[in-house]
């Protein structure tokens, strides 16, 4: 009776035998191959250009909480060096502001590679174990933390900065 | 009846879960490294070790190794993309992304799954992602009118298929349906269900008991009405 309507069928056709026995395989409408293989060519030219992600030539080797982690923790020490500066400058206030840019781009660029991680890992988290993209998900939840506590510190440090004390109402996770 | 059937799980009534590795069409199946100058898979085309040798291609990037994989993977893929969007055009969008990704994590596959099954949690987990972000915008209920079109799509793309059980299946909430596709038509168990929508098991066999119980009401209903 299987390919009709199953209009003659009383309630046993819904059991889970007549539900086991429907096709595991469907044909979509046209072939789909040629749209993949478009968007592989885009990834890896994206890839090639240094952007983080791409096929998998393009450094998804290390898994993605690993790349996390790994910038979580520059990030974390640029933020840590940047509270340094900042506390450094309260005591001295003519400190030197190559050293204070230099430490902001830092920030900056270990922001960029947190960012970037962050994107790498949820390209791939779906491919990943539950344990893995649990790991990955409190590394970057810890360093998120982490870093909203000290720009906290920032706007304690400076109540009257509108932008810091408005931004980092304390934070709970 | 309901806990007898619930009782039998893992259900020997599920057929015995088809091979995870489609053969794919002898017309459709280009040997990996067949152009550009590359050395051809040495490996009877369509058989397990052809595949594997494919996958261990494809993790190195060889584009065409996976294509091989795609030929011999995409239909289960697009089957089960299907019945969880229950509508053709996003099916065939899922299918898409769900290679790209896979392509993309392929090296980080460490082949503690099978491929096919490596594919269909993509595909869950996907799916998954975009139903969340469409409901941002769009209501729960699916009309009767999509019914009625991914009945007809279902019809197309599987013509041996159940087109009534595939309707009750389709007017199934959230959740439910999800299960019981993956269990009672896809054959995979509740452990690796829960594994692949992130729920606990207890959860997933929930979920069961109740889409079971609708698929069966909805029958039910309709003997009613047909007077039986």
């Amino acid at each position: 009776m299987i390919g009709n309507e199953g209009g003659t069928r009383g309630d046993s056709g819904a059991a889970p035998e007549a539900l086991g026995a429907l096709p595991r395989e469907a044909e979509p409408t046209h072939d789909l191959w040629p749209e993949i293989a478009g968007r592989l060519g885009q990834q890896q030219m994206v890839g090639a250009t240094g952007a983080a992600q791409g096929g998998p030539d393009a450094g998804i080797r290390r898994s993605g909480w690993l790349r996390a982690a790994a910038a979580i923790v520059l990030f974390g020490a640029g933020s840590a060096s940047g509270f340094a500066l900042g506390s450094r400058d309260g005591a001295r206030p003519d400190g030197s502001l190559d050293e204070a840019l230099a430490l902001a781009a830092e920030v900056q660029r270990t922001g960029s590679e947190y960012i970037a991680a962050l994107a790498a890992f949820t390209a791939v988290m779906d491919s990943l174990s539950s344990d893995a993209r649990g790991q990955g998900t409190d590394a970057a939840l810890a360093t998120l933390y982490g870093a909203a506590n000290q720009l906290a510190i920032l706007s304690a440090w400076r109540p009257h900065d509108p932008p810091a004390a408005g931004d980092a109402a304390p934070v709970r996770f | 009846m309901e806990t007898a059937i619930e009782q039998q799980d893992p259900s020997p009534l599920q057929p015995a879960r088809r091979a995870e590795v489609t053969t794919p069409r002898e017309d459709e199946v280009t040997p990996p490294g067949a152009g550009a100058g590359a050395t051809p898979l040495e490996e009877e085309p369509g058989t397990a070790a052809f595949l594997e040798s494919a996958l261990a291609r494809a993790r190195e990037g060889d584009r065409a190794a996976f294509e091989v994989l795609y030929r011999a993977h995409h239909r289960r893929v697009y089957a089960l993309a299907l019945r969880l969007t229950r509508d053709a055009r996003r099916a065939e969008e899922l299918t898409q992304e769900v290679f790209v990704r896979a392509w993309r994590a392929l090296p980080a596959f460490r082949g503690d799954s099978r491929l096919g099954t490596w594919l269909h949690t993509i595909t869950v987990r996907s799916h998954l992602r975009a139903a969340r972000d469409r409901r941002r915008r769009e209501t729960r209920e699916i009309s009767e009118g999509a019914i009625e079109a991914f009945a007809v799509a279902a019809r197309r793309a599987m013509p041996h298929t159940r087109v009534d059980l595939e309707r009750a299946v389709a007017r199934l909430p959230a959740g439910a349906r999800e299960v019981l596709v993956l269990h009672d038509i896809h054959g995979y168990k509740h452990r690796e269900i829960a594994e692949m929508l992130g729920v606990a098991e207890g959860t997933a066999k929930a979920q069961l008991h109740r889409a079971r119980k609708l698929v069966r009401g909805s029958f039910t209903e309709r003997g009613r009405a047909r007077g039986d």
